[in-house]
This record gives C-alpha cells, sequence and structure tokens, in this order.
C-alpha cells in the first residue's frame, strides 16, 4: 500500500465506497444465497446507502474545499523496470459520477427489490446487479487507463449476465452474447490502445500520462494519434454508437431495473466518461473531436428517428438512449466534455425514471415489456406514474425549467457557436427527441385510440414501485438548477466549464423543442389511427425501419461470415485437409512404399542370386572407380 | 539430493502401485501428496537460495553427466505438475481403475519432474522422452472411443519432433567439442560457442521443430485435438496442464539461451507462427462442435500467448509469458475436469447433447463459468494478467503480432461464450442427457475449487509469482 | 615355426571343444537325468565367455592375433548364445551344432590371417544352416534351410575370390593393409560377403525366410551373434583401409539397410518375420556405426559404439524372440489382446519393444543415440537424418504391436501354443533380457566402460 505523505482524509470514504459492494456480495454469495436466497438483498441495500452516503460525503468536500487526490494503492502486475498498479482518483469529474452511480444505482436497487420480487433468480440478480454497481464504482474511480479496463470488462461481463438473466429465453441468451462480443469488439479497441501507451509512456496512469502530454515529451505522436482513436471506437462499442450500437436495443431483454441502470444510466455512459477522462489526450489529436461530434450527432438523430417509429415502450426508450448518448458524443465533439458530462448526469436521471415508469406499466401487464397496442389512456388508471413519465419527458424534451432544458441547452449554445451543419444538427435533435417522447407520452396515457385496448386492469404498484420513480423524477426537474455549482466541480479537474445560458439559445432550442412537441400531438393524437395505418399502407418501409435501416441483416451477416470461416478453417483445412493428407498421410505413403519393397523380391533362390550379383557389382565399381 | 526425490518418489510409487493391486489408489494419493510437499519446500527454504539446491554427478561419458537444479522457471512448473497430478488423482478417487492407471498417473509425474529438474540435456531429453510411453497407456487404454488411433498418432506426431531435436542436441554438443575440445551435455556451458552458420541455423530449427510439436505451434498441432479428445479426464487434464508447457519450457530453458541472436533474427518468423497460432486456435475452436476438442483448440491459441510473450524478450513479455504456462494450467485443467464430470455423467461431449444444466448442477455451472471466463481473459482472473504482460511485451517489439493476439483475445470470447451458454443455459434439445447430470459430489467440487481459487489469487496479486518467474527468464530479456 | 600355440590364445575355443565332446558323449546315456544337456551348453558357454574375458591380448603369427575388439567380440557371441543354450530342447546334436558355430565365431574373432578368418566364417555358417533346417515346421524350415545354404556358400565363395585377389595384391595371407586396385576389389568381395551375412539390404533375401522358419530361439541367436560375427567381421575388413571404397560405402549401404528394413517391416503380419525385418533395419545401424568408426580411423575406443549396439541389441532381440517362444504367439492378430490374458507377460513385451523402438529410458535408445552421435560426429548428416527416419519408422511398428496386445480385445480364441505352462527357464531368460533393455538407457557410463575396455585401457 503505497500511500505517499499524509494520508487524505477523502481516501477513507474512497475507499468504503469500493469496499462496502465487495463484502456485501461476498456476504451475498457464500452466506446467504445457499442459507437464505430470497434476503440476498439486504446486505445488497446496506452496502448501496453505505456507498450512496460516502459519496455525498466526496461530493460536498470536493465541491466546498476542492479536495481530491490520485493516490496508487497497490501494485498490480510488476516485471522489473516495467509496472502496473491498482490506485484511486478522486476528483471534480469522478465524484459527480459516483454521485449519479450511487444515487441513480441506489433508487433503482430500492425498486429492484419489489419488480424482481417473484423472480426464480432472485438472489442471482441481486448478486450480478450489485457486481456492476461495484464495478462502475470502481470505473469511475479507477486512476489508471489499465485499471479503467478491468472495471469496464466487469461491466462488459455483468451486463452479459444481467441481459441473460432470464436465460430459459433464446432472445435473451442471443442478446446477452451479442452485447458481451459487441463490447468486446469495442474493448479490442480499448487493449490495442493501452499496449500502445504503455509502449509510448511506460505508464498509464492519468497523472503521470496526461502532465508528459500537456509537456509535449511524446516519443511517439503517430501512436498517441491511434490511440485516441483507439479510445474513441472503444468508447463507440460501450456507448453504444454508431455502427456498434445495435446491441442496446436488443439488451431490453433482460429485467427493467437492468435496463433502467445499466443501459440507460450508468453503464453506457462508460464509453462517454472513458473520453472526457481521457480529454486532454483527445482533445489535442486533430480531427477526432471533428469525427466525435460527427459520429454522435449522426447517431442521434438516426436512433431519435428509429425510437420515433417502434412500438415497443422499452424499445424507444433503448433508441432514446443511443440518440442521447450520441448527443452527448456530439458535446464532447464540440469540444464541450463538460456539457457532455452534465447531460450524461441529467440523462441519468430521466431516462432512469422513464424506464420504471415503463416498467411499471409492464409489470401491471405481467409481462417484461408493454406494446403501444396494449396500452392507452393510463392517465386515469395510473395517475401518479403519468406525472412521473410527464416531467421526465419534459426535461428528456429539453423545455424549461427542467434539468434536460439546462443540458441539451448548453450543448444547443456550442452547436450553434460553432455553426454550420452542427448547429442544424443541434436543432434538428432537439426537434426529434421532443417529438419521439412525447408521441410515447400521448399514445400511453392519452385517450386511448381505436387500435388500443385501453387503460382496463392497468394499477399503481407498491410503495416501493413508486418512491423511487418519484425522487428520479424530481431529480430530473431539479437536477439542472445546480449547473453552476456543477461547472465550477468539473473546471476543478481540467475540464473546460460550461458556457453561460444566452437568451437568443434558449429561444432557438425550445422552439425547436415545441415544434417537436406538436408534430407529436397532430401524429399521436389528431389523428390517433396514423400510427397504425402508415404501417399497413407501406409494410415495406415498416420491414426497413424494423432493421435498423439495413443494420441488422449487414451485423448478421458479418457473424455468419466470420462463423463460416471458422467452419472452413476448423472442419475442412484442418481436420479434412491438413490433418487428413499431410500429417495421417504418412503410414499409408510408408505401408506404400513396404508394398513396393515386398514385390521387388519374390521367394525363389534364383531372386536371391541375382540381388546378390547386383550389389556385388556394385561394390566392385564403387572399389575400382571411387 | 533432495532435488531427485522429486522424481524418484513418483517413479518408485510407480513401481510400488503396479504391483500391489487394490491400494494402488491409496499409493498414488500417498506419494502425489509428498511430492507436493517436497516441490513446496525449496519454497520454505528462501527463493534466492534456490541455487544451492543443485546437484551435479560425476561426468563419466563424454560429458554427459546427471546434474539437476530448480530455479524461477522450473519451481512454478513442478509445483503445477505435482499440484495437477494430486488434483487428478482426487477427481478421480471413485473410478474403479486398475493399478496399471494409478501407476502410469505416477510414471507421468516422474518424467514430467524429471524434465523440469534436469539441467543436462541427455537426460532431460531422456525424461522429455520417457514421459510418452506413460500418456500413451493412458490415452490408450482408458481413453474413449478411438483411442488406439489418438494414442498412436500422439506417439509417433511427438517422437517424429523429439527424434530431429536430438539430432539437433547431437550437433550442438559436437560443434561445441570440435570448438573446446571438451565434451560436455550441460545446458550452461554449451551457450558460450554456438554452431554457427548453416549449421547452426539447422540445428536451430530442429530445436524449433521439436520443441514446436509439443507447444504445439499451429502447423504441427494436429495430434492436439485427437490426443485431448480420447484421453480420459485424468489424462486431457496432464495433458493440457503440464505436457503442453514442456515445449514452451524447451524453448525457454534450450532454444533461446543457446541461440540468442538467431531468435532475435527469426523473430518475425517465430512470432508470426506463434500469432497465426493464437487466431487459428481461436477460429477453429469455433468451429467445434465437441466439448474437448473446443478446449482443446483454445489450448492452441493459449499457448500462442506464451510464445508471443517469450518471443518478444521483453523483461514484461517473458514474465507475463512463464506466467500464462502456469494459468493456462489451472484454467484449461478445470475446464477438462469439468467436461471430464460431464462425461462421466451423461457419456456425451457434444455441445448440443445437454442443455439446462444452470438449474440442475449450480456448483457445476458456477465452477465452469469461471474457468471459461478466466480462459478468455477477463480481468481480474489470472488469464488477463498472462495475455496482457505477453501482448505488452509483443507491443514493444512488433505491434503487427500483438494486434493478432489482440484479435485472439477478442475471438477467444465468440467460441467460449456460445459453448457455455448451449451447454448450461439453453433450452435441452432432443437426445439431451441432461436428466443424467448430477451436481458435482463435495470431493469434486474441493478439487476445482483448489484450481478455481488460485486463478482469482493470480489474478488480483501476481506480484510474488511474477518476481519468481522473473528470477528464472528474467536472463534472456534483451 | 619355432613352437606350437600356446594354449592360453585358444582358451576359449578349447572350452567350447570340450563342451561339444561333453555333449556328444551325454546325449550318448540312454537314462541322462534331465537338463543335463542344458548344463552342459550352459557351463561350456560361460567357461568360455570367462576365459575370453581374462585373457590378455596377444599376437600369435601368422594364424592368430587376439586383440581387445577381439577378445570383446568373443564374449558377445557367448552372451549372444546363452538364451538359444536355455531354450533349446534336450537334444545333443543342435548343442554340439551350437558350440560348432561359437567355435568358428571365435576363430573369426582371433583370426591374424586370411585363412583363419575364412575358417572361422565357414566354421560358424555351416551349422548355422543345420540349426535353422530344424525348424518346428520341418517343410518349410528345410525349404528356408537350403536357401540359407546355397546364399551363403555363394558369399563364402566370394570371400574366397576377394581373399585371392587380396594376396594377390599383398603378397601375405596376413591382415595387413594393402594398396593398389587389386587390393580395392578384394576387400569389396570380402565385403559383400561380410554384408551377406549382416544381413544388408539389398543381400538380406535369405535373410526372413530363414529366421521364420527356424525356431524363435534360434532366430535370436541368429539375429545377435551371427549378426555381431558380420560386424567384427566388417569391422577387420574397414580396419585394413580405412579410407578405402569399402569404408566409404558403408554408410550408404547403412542408410539403405535402416529404410528398407523399416520400411518392409511395416506389412509383416507374422510377428517372427516381423522381428526379422526389424533386425535387418538394427543391422543397417550397425553398419552405419562401422562406416562411421571406420571414418574416423578406426581407433579402438570408437568401436563402443558399435559394442554398445550389439550389447543392447542381443538383450532385446533375444529377448523378442524369447517372448515368441515362451507365448507361441505367431501373427499379430493372435497377438490381440494378450495383455488381459498374461499382464506380465505383456508387460516384458512392452520394454522389448521400446527398447527396440529407441524409446528413452530404454537401452536401444542410447544405442540408437551413439551411433547417430559417431555419424555426426563425421558429419554424415544425411545418414544421421536417415537413421531418425528409420527409428521413426521402426517406433511405428513397434508401437503397433503394443496397440495390438493392449488395446485391442482379444479376439478368437488364441492358438493351442500359447496355453501351455512356461517353463521356469523361459520366464527367467525374458526377465534377464527385458530389465537390461528397458532400463540401460539410464547408464550412459556403461558405454564410457565399454569405451574404456576396448581402447584397452
Amino acid at each position: 500500500m503505497a500511500i505517499p505523505g499524509g494520508v487524505p482524509l477523502l481516501l477513507l470514504p474512497a475507499l468504503a465506497v469500493l469496499l462496502a459492494p465487495v463484502l456485501a456480495l461476498l456476504f451475498g454469495f457464500f452466506i446467504l444465497r445457499p442459507a437464505a436466497p430470497r434476503r440476498t438483498h439486504l446486505p445488497i441495500l446496506l452496502s448501496c446507502a453505505v456507498v450512496a452516503a460516502c459519496a455525498v460525503l466526496i461530493v460536498s468536500r470536493v465541491y466546498l474545499f476542492g479536495e481530491g487526490f490520485d493516490i496508487p494503492v497497490a501494485h498490480w502486475m510488476v516485471a522489473g523496470a516495467w509496472s502496473v498498479s491498482f490506485g484511486l482518483r478522486v476528483d471534480g469529474l469522478s465524484s459527480v459520477m459516483l454521485a449519479m452511480v450511487a444515487v441513480v444505482g441506489g433508487l433503482i436497487h430500492l425498486w429492484a427489490c419489489e419488480y424482481m420480487a417473484h423472480d426464480e433468480g432472485f438472489s442471482r440478480f441481486f448478486l450480478a446487479f450489485h457486481l456492476f454497481f461495484l464495478s462502475m464504482i470502481g470505473l469511475v474511480l479507477s486512476n489508471s487507463y489499465v485499471e479503467l479496463y478491468l472495471f469496464w470488462e466487469l461491466t462488459g461481463l455483468s451486463s452479459y449476465l444481467l441481459i441473460g438473466h432470464w436465460y430459459h429465453k433464446a432472445s435473451a441468451r442471443r442478446a446477452a452474447f451479442q452485447a458481451f462480443m459487441t463490447n468486446r469488439i469495442g474493448d479490442l479497441g480499448f487493449f490495442l490502445a493501452l499496449l500502445i501507451l504503455l509502449r509510448v509512456f511506460g505508464d498509464t496512469r492519468f497523472l503521470t500520462l496526461f502532465r508528459s502530454l500537456k509537456a509535449g515529451a511524446v516519443g511517439d505522436p503517430e501512436a498517441v494519434t491511434l490511440a485516441g482513436w483507439l479510445l474513441f471506437w472503444a468508447a463507440c462499442g460501450k456507448s453504444a454508437q454508431f455502427p456498434l450500437y445495435f446491441w442496446l436495443p436488443d439488451a431490453m431483454e433482460g429485467p427493467t431495473p437492468v435496463s433502467a441502470l445499466m443501459h440507460a444510466a450508468t453503464m453506457v455512459t462508460a464509453g462517454i466518461f472513458l473520453l472526457v477522462r481521457s480529454w486532454p489526450l483527445i482533445g489535442g489529436i486533430p480531427g477526432l473531436p471533428a469525427a466525435i461530434a460527427a459520429v454522435g450527432a449522426f447517431t442521434a438523430l438516426f436512433a431519435g428517428v428509429l425510437a420515433g417509429t417502434r412500438r415497443d415502450l422499452k424499445r424507444i426508450l433503448a433508441y432514446s438512449t443511443v440518440s442521447h448518448l450520441g448527443i452527448m458524443a456530439f458535446a464532447i465533439g464540440l469540444s464541450q466534455p463538460a456539457c457532455a458530462i452534465f447531460h450524461l448526469v441529467t440523462h441519468g436521471f430521466f431516462k432512469a425514471a422513464l424506464f420504471l415508469c415503463a416498467g411499471n406499466i409492464a409489470h401491471a401487464l405481467g409481462q417484461p415489456s408493454a406494446d403501444l397496442d396494449q396500452v392507452g389512456g393510463l392517465r386515469k388508471t395510473m395517475p401518479l406514474t403519468f406525472l412521473c413519465f410527464a416531467l421526465a419527458a419534459f426535461s428528456l424534451a429539453g423545455i424549461w425549467p427542467f434539468a434536460g432544458f439546462y443540458s441539451k441547452d448548453a450543448i444547443l449554445d456550442a452547436a450553434l457557436a460553432a455553426g454550420g451543419w452542427r448547429a442544424l444538427c443541434g436543432l434538428l435533435i432537439g426537434a426529434v427527441s421532443a417529438f419521439y417522447i412525447f408521441r410515447m407520452l400521448f399514445l400511453t396515457f392519452f385517450g386511448p385510440s381505436p387500435r388500443q385496448k385501453g387503460p382496463a386492469h392497468f394499477h399503481e404498484p407498491g410503495a416501493l414501485g413508486t418512491v423511487p420513480v418519484l425522487f428520479l423524477s424530481l431529480g430530473a426537474l431539479s437536477v439542472g438548477w445546480l449547473h453552476n455549482g456543477f461547472s465550477t466541480m468539473l473546471s476543478r479537474s481540467g475540464v473546460p466549464a460550461l458556457p453561460e445560458l444566452s437568451s437568443r439559445v434558449t429561444l432557438l432550442g425550445s422552439a425547436a423543442a415545441l415544434a417537436g412537441v406538436l408534430l407529436a400531438y397532430v401524429l399521436a393524437l389528431g389523428l390517433p389511427k396514423w400510427d397504425w395505418e402508415w404501417r399497413e399502407r407501406r409494410p415495406r418501409l415498416e420491414r426497413w425501419l424494423a432493421q435498423d435501416l439495413g443494420v441488422k441483416p449487414a451485423v448478421a451477416a458479418c457473424a455468419a461470415f466470420v462463423r463460416r470461416l471458422a467452419g472452413i478453417l476448423g472442419q475442412g483445412w484442418d481436420k479434412n485437409i491438413w490433418d487428413r493428407w499431410f500429417i495421417e498421410g504418412w503410414p499409408p505413403a510408408a505401408l506404400g512404399l513396404g508394398e513396393l519393397g515386398q514385390e521387388l523380391a519374390g521367394g525363389g533362390l534364383n531372386d536371391y542370386l541375382w540381388w546378390m550379383a547386383v550389389a556385388v557389382a556394385a561394390l566392385l565399381y564403387g572399389a575400382l572407380r571411387l | 539430493m533432495s532435488l531427485s526425490a522429486l522424481w524418484l518418489l513418483p517413479a518408485a510409487a510407480a513401481l510400488l502401485a503396479a504391483c500391489c493391486g487394490r491400494q494402488a489408489r491409496a499409493v498414488a494419493l500417498g506419494a502425489a501428496a509428498a511430492t507436493l510437499g517436497m516441490s513446496l519446500m525449496p519454497a520454505w527454504a528462501g527463493l534466492d537460495s534456490l541455487s544451492r539446491l543443485s546437484y551435479a554427478g560425476p561426468a563419466w561419458f563424454y560429458g554427459i553427466r546427471y546434474s539437476v537444479a530448480v530455479d524461477g522457471l522450473s519451481l512454478p512448473l513442478l509445483w503445477l505438475t505435482a499440484f495437477l497430478t494430486l488434483i487428478v488423482i482426487l477427481f478421480s478417487w471413485r473410478g474403479r481403475f486398475s493399478s496399471g492407471y494409478w501407476a502410469a498417473f505416477l510414471a507421468l509425474e516422474a518424467a514430467l519432474m524429471g524434465v523440469f529438474l534436469m539441467r543436462d540435456l541427455f537426460f532431460f531429453y531422456l525424461f522429455w522422452e520417457a514421459a510418452l510411453i506413460p500418456m500413451f497407456f493412458i490415452i490408450g487404454l482408458w481413453g474413449s472411443a478411438n483411442r488406439r488411433h489418438a494414442a498412436v498418432k500422439f506417439f509417433l506426431f511427438t517422437f517424429a519432433g523429439s527424434v530431429l531435436m536430438l539430432l539437433g542436441f547431437l550437433v550442438i554438443v559436437t560443434q561445441h567439442h570440435l570448438a573446446t575440445g571438451v565434451w560436455t551435455w550441460d545446458m550452461e556451458l554449451l551457450k558460450s560457442p554456438r554452431p554457427g552458420g548453416a549449421l547452426g541455423l539447422a540445428s536451430f530449427l530442429a530445436l524449433v521443430v521439436g520443441f514446436g510439436v509439443k507447444v504445439p505451434l499451429v502447423p504441427l498441432h494436429t495430434w492436439l485435438p485427437d490426443a485431448h479428445t480420447e484421453a480420459p479426464v485424468g489424462g486431457s487434464v496432464m495433458l493440457a496442464g503440464v505436457m503442453l508447457k514442456m515445449g514452451v519450457y524447451g524453448f525457454l530453458r534450450v532454444a533461446i539461451p543457446f541461440f540468442p541472436e538467431l531468435c532475435w533474427r527469426l523473430l518475425p518468423w517465430l512470432g508470426g507462427v506463434a500469432a497465426v497460432g493464437v487466431i487459428y486456435g481461436a477460429l477453429c475452436a469455433m468451429a467445434q462442435q465437441d466439448l474437448k476438442r473446443l478446449v482443446a483448440y483454445s489450448s492452441v491459441a493459449h499457448l500462442g500467448f506464451c510464445l508471443l510473450g517469450i518471443f518478444s524478450r521483453t523483461q514484461e513479455g517473458l514474465a507475463g509469458g512463464s506466467l500464462q504456462l502456469l494459468n493456462h494450467g489451472l484454467t484449461t485443467g478445470a475446464l477438462f475436469l469439468l467436461v471430464g464430470a460431464l462425461y462421466e455423467r451423461g457419456h456425451k461431449r457434444g455441445l448440443s447433447d445437454f442443455g439446462g444444466l444452470a438449474g440442475r448442477a449450480p456448483w457445476l455451472t458456477f465452477f465452469f463459468g469461471v474457468s471459461i471466463f478466466a480462459s478468455i481473459g477477463l480481468p481480474g482472473l489470472n488469464g488477463f494478467v498472462g495475455e496482457f504482460m505477453s501482448l505488452a511485451g509483443m507491443m514493444v517489439r512488433l505491434p503487427v503480432l500483438a494486434l493478432a493476439g489482440v484479435i485472439g483475445v477478442t475471438l477467444a470470447a465468440a467460441y467460449a461464450l456460445p459453448a457455455f451458454s448451449a451447454v448450461f443455459l439453453a433450452e435441452p434439445g432432443e437426445g439431451s442427457v441432461s436428466a443424467m447430470i448430477s451436481d458435482l459430489s463435495a470431493l469434486e467440487a474441493l478439487t476445482l475449487a483448489a484450481l478455481v481459487l488460485p486463478m482469482l489469487a493470480i489474478g488480483l496479486h501476481p506480484g510474488p509469482l511474477l518476481a519468481l518467474l522473473r528470477s528464472g527468464v528474467g536472463g534472456l530479456a534483451l | 615355426m619355432s613352437s606350437f600355440l600356446p594354449i592360453e590364445a585358444l582358451a576359449p575355443q578349447l572350452a567350447l571343444a570340450a563342451g561339444v565332446v561333453a555333449a556328444l558323449l551325454a546325449g550318448m546315456l540312454k537314462e541322462r537325468p534331465r537338463g543335463l544337456l542344458r548344463a552342459v551348453a550352459v557351463s561350456a558357454l560361460l567357461a568360455a565367455a570367462l576365459l575370453a574375458g581374462a585373457s590378455l591380448p596377444s599376437a600369435h603369427p601368422p594364424l592368430l592375433r587376439l586383440d581387445r575388439i577381439g577378445l570383446c567380440w568373443q564374449e558377445l557371441f557367448c552372451l549372444g548364445a546363452l538364451p538359444l543354450a536355455v531354450l533349446m530342447e534336450e537334444d545333443e546334436i543342435p548343442v554340439a551344432l551350437l558350440f560348432g558355430s561359437v567355435l568358428g565365431m571365435g576363430l573369426l574373432a582371433a583370426a591374424g590371417s586370411f585363412l583363419t578368418l575364412f575358417l572361422g566364417l565357414e566354421l560358424m555358417s555351416l551349422p548355422a544352416y543345420l540349426l535353422v533346417s530344424r525348424g518346428r515346421r520341418e517343410e518349410e524350415a528345410r525349404e528356408a534351410g537350403l536357401k540359407y545354404f546355397f546364399a551363403g556358400s555363394t558369399a563364402g565363395a566370394l570371400f574366397l575370390l576377394g581373399m585371392t585377389l587380396y594376396y594377390a595384391a599383398s603378397r601375405s595371407l596376413a591382415l595387413a593393409p594393402a594398396s593398389g586396385p587389386l587390393a580395392q576389389a578384394g576387400l569389396a568381395l570380402m565385403g559383400a560377403a561380410a554384408l551377406f551375412k549382416i544381413g544388408a539390404v539389398p543381400l538380406h533375401f535369405w535373410l526372413p525366410d530363414a529366421y521364420e522358419a527356424a525356431d524363435p530361439e534360434v532366430a535370436g541367436f541368429l539375429s545377435t551373434s551371427m549378426k555381431a560375427a558380420g560386424v567384427l567381421l566388417l569391422m577387420r575388413l574397414a580396419e585394413l583401409a580405412p579410407s578405402s571404397a569399402l569404408a566409404r560405402v558403408l554408410p550408404a549401404f547403412g542408410v539403405m539397410t535402416m529404410l528398407a528394413g523399416a520400411f518392409l517391416a511395416l506389412r509383416q503380419q507374422r510377428l517372427q518375420r516381423l522381428l526379422a525385418y526389424s533386425s535387418i533395419s538394427h543391422a543397417g545401424f550397425m553398419i552405419l556405426g562401422v562406416g562411421a568408426w571406420a571414418a574416423q580411423g578406426a581407433t579402438g575406443a570408437g568401436a563402443a559404439a558399435v559394442y554398445y549396439y550389439l550389447i543392447a541389441y542381443l538383450f532385446m532381440s533375444n529377448g523378442a524372440f524369447a517372448f515368441l517362444k515362451t507365448s507361441g504367439l505367431s501373427t499379430r492378430a493372435q497377438l490381440r489382446g494378450y495383455a488381459q490374458r498374461e499382464p506380465r507377460l505383456a508387460a516384458l513385451l512392452a520394454a522389448l519393444l521400446l527398447s527396440l523402438g529407441g524409446v528413452p529410458p530404454t537401452a536401444g535408445f542410447l544405442a540408437k543415440l551413439l551411433i547417430l552421435w559417431e555419424t555426426v560426429r563425421c558429419g554424415l548428416y544425411g545418414a544421421a537424418l536417415a537413421g531418425a527416419l528409420a527409428a521413426l519408422v521402426s517406433l511405428g511398428y513397434y508401437l503397433a504391436l503394443i496397440r495390438d496386445a493392449y488395446f485391442e480385445p482379444a479376439a478368437g480364441q488364441p492358438p493351442p501354443a500359447a496355453l501351455r505352462r512356461h517353463s521356469s527357464g523361459e520366464r527367467l531368460v525374458l526377465l534377464a533380457c527385458a530389465i537390461p533393455s528397458a532400463l540401460l538407457g539410464f547408464f550412459p557410463w556403461l558405454a564410457g566402460g565399454l569405451a574404456g575396455v576396448l581402447s584397452g585401457l
């Protein structure tokens, strides 16, 4: 435990934040799971409470006193001069993320207790869920890329376990494997970036790496550029940017708390966190921010359009998450990492709230997820869920004074400042996201359209089901107001502060949002049957949109190609050609040779003597000539 | 003389076990435990004093001398051998095996201990080949369906490589005699004047082929799937757990020290073959429908990582590569034990023959899951440490080979997880034997726990083991 | 000719002659105790071996010249004949023939001039033809014996022709180096006769029939002592002119014999015929050893590799043929599942076969290693590679035998011959052959000792 000099007081809560989940997991797995599986969640909830308390303590200390530290805790891999170590880093960025993860995570843990109460894999679910919680905390607090990669992969593992929680469903198993493999393809870039950084800098600790970057002491600039692009590739894999986004909508196969916490609020934002954390590296690479902005914008629009055409509630929210991740990437591309993080936090709150509402609706139906046909006019039977959903929807659309407005407005400001296609995209994104969320709001909670079943057998969930949702939606309402406190926090960790809000930008942003709302109102309530009619009129367009405009078949084709290549290599070449002919061909050849030798000499004596004559002649010739 | 006891005890116990019928099993357990205890002793005597334990007999005939020693590289391998032998004996405790079975495993342990102890090329080769005999009988007598073909193929294939290697040794010894007028087969003394030119290259290639067959390097690997598939549980654990390590150990102990410049000059070729092995092994594993063949091909990929690390000749590469030797021993050993357990219960090995075992056999699922994730290199478990350090080493030398390695890491998940979900998570299809699969017995669970715990320990805290390994192989770094 | 030959020079041969007389006398007794003949045979052979070991190198021109190599080879001949003496049935004729043959070999070893050389050669061959024709299967044995006789006598005639040519060049019958085309031609012809005796390809065609028709123990004797005599004859010739054409062509013959022997043996289904071809392959290694020895100046110590090979082969081959006699098996099909019936005998067979195949830690491995080592020392890398290939191919059929014995299920009824009880003599011979051949590989210093003995330290 190499802790230099005086031990900063802040280290204790930071260690507690990591140790609490570990202890809860060990206690849960070894003692409760065999003995009392139904009570596995108790130590876990306790650990969530401890984590939340410590997180609040840390955030307050960092915000008020500007404390923070970056300390190596233990050596991990050592080989002479070369070494990789574990460490903790608490600064503005990590404390903000920690707070968001702790609060949102804690609330969703509570919510999951009631939602998963009747599930037979209850203890297995909570252990995996808390493993994710631990890995997310670790990811946020790690002080070097290798350590970050450790927790990054652990989140991938826990998402595999949780998406595939109901493993008897074939679609869940396929979605879990697809999620893991896509993340793994993203991690290929991360792994390579690690190796490059290790080769160039000899150490991947943020402190030393960014210091030598700032000092310009970079041995191999092209390698660093490549590392930057690879980090972006890793972020695309984890934060579902185009083209590696297709696993997120399928990840909805998992239980709703998983979708809410991992695939909305925290895990998918790890990629954005990685980009913001390595901003000093990425910022300096020419062309990379522009590329990030382009990919972000395209993803946001692409997913936004798709979200507007989906029918399954959770799928709509999934595409909405992809779209918002695109927005965050867009913000980073505009050299505004602070806006990205701010939007990440606000998005964490309103998207989690939306998911929990969708979860409550589906729970009332007794299905994993509900479809637009099965709902309609729910505001009469589920008023509280309607209220929370509306709050979160307004926040998502970025309407004043909701949290979404502040973060989206900041991004729009940067977009307008950048001008050109970025400004247009900023506005379009605002409009599109407003459209799809209000379409969902109107179709779900307002007058059931003739094609829908209506609010007949819907009911509000129990206390545990509604209290966390309420908190989250209040957060979705209020978090935005802390934005200046927020920007001071981030500026301390070397990230440029949030831009000031200008009235021109507010006007334009709200106009775009209102346009989206109006369009949704017209299409959802004005023409109640429109959503169903155009699907019957143009089935080909429907199928094309269902296949994500051709992305899904392309992905399936790639997977099939790799499998066929493996088949050709594994069975065809290795077994039937190389092994059968080149390796197992030798014995028959030797036998054949033996056979040939057999014919040469019959049993007769004269053959013997003939052969003796030949041998003697050869010997004589040798003797006389050589 | 205590080091020689490490191989003399199992050899004597093998003879004893062969003679006494029913108690053979007890003799085997006692001998294996004693050997493990003795192999751990040097560690307590302090790692820096390892060299004091070496012993060298008189050199009577042309420099051939019985000399044993242990250092940072061979000590962990000795532990691995003793540990896996004990695990195998415990795991097949309940099987009704003849006394020959236990004798064969003890003889195998004696031979393998000998390989890692000997510092004289003659005796190194003698134990190297002698290890084939017990494994030949283990596969042939207690294997599954076409064990006969697999046993003979295994023996001949490895023998061909080894005979070539013997010629390499002979050339090296003779050239050394020509250069210095001294006859010696000692590994240390033979290092100085190396045969240069075409003869040097020829003898180096002979060594590479001899060791490459055992590693296995890709074109020479086709004995591996047959031997692993047909061997009994214990056989495939020892085959994958230790015998594959002899090849890489040979590179570390003989090939690289004897031809350092050639190794450096041929790095693109040697590293290239290892990298191809990584990807080729992973792709082939993806195409397998038989669990054991899948794990066998995954071994081809994993040992490719060891070689990538070792050929990089960097501190982290060498340490990572040799650590990956031990990691592979643990993970693949555990996987083969589990697949063996499935085979014992259901007499089937196909991926589609099971299904839905997660509910039925939770402990089996847990251990299989941990081993699978360790073998695909999930950080936090031991596979990642070895692979990461090996590739970090190779990235310093030849980035394109490191890229191939990283692709191999990614492909590893592509073959491992579908297999895991097909066997444990998917619904049992028709013709599935899941109904007959009962969960692990206490003894089996204990043995597997003994394998899984070190995985986590090495994954999180590889420091001491790396230091030990580096003291053995550090000298090869450039 | 001042004095008669000193007794001690021919002591071993005299002991054998006494053995012949004793055997014939014992044969005439009507009610003689069982095992008397066997006791006579064994004791005479042991006496001869001890005497050979005890006597010192000495030269008695013109007929005799006893050097270290000659004496060691004499011991080898007696040891090689022991298993036959133990396993032979109680009949005085074969015992006498055996002694005659070993006596001939002794003479050949002690030869100082071409006359004694030729005398020894013929004296050892004639009884062998008769021993072969006394095989169990009368008709087949007689035919093989006849063929062996015709081919053998042709070889003898060739030797004579070679001797005369050599005499023409060297003007004396003594084993002295001579030069000139006539001498080279003479050496070549004599070399051909020696290669015939060893069974080198393409002069090997008589060997499989003779070994298969003869009783297994006789075939054992032929493959060990007779082959050792052939090797000694070849060494004597190569000694005369180490850089002659014969010496230079030997490695080629060795490689050809090794490979042909190995490949031909792959197809054989009858065990004795398979062992015959395998002995041809081993002969190839011996010839290669002699070739390498000659290329390095034919020093005494250099012969250690060939001598060790002969010792190791003595144990292995006699053991293998003794197993065939004890188990009564004749074809590979009958060998199937033998390990289940006779686990202990099968274990001995496995040890012998692994030793024949040259797998460590057996004696065969060390033997092959020494030969390959000598080949590499004199730079014949191609020959060394061929040796490795031959070892690999030969291991193929040895492993196949082990696989049949251990891994195959027993097919059908075992042959009647296999059902009789094994006599203690048979089991003793098997153990005496299998144990050393399984473990000698561990003790390379034995070969070191031999090198010392041979170079007269």
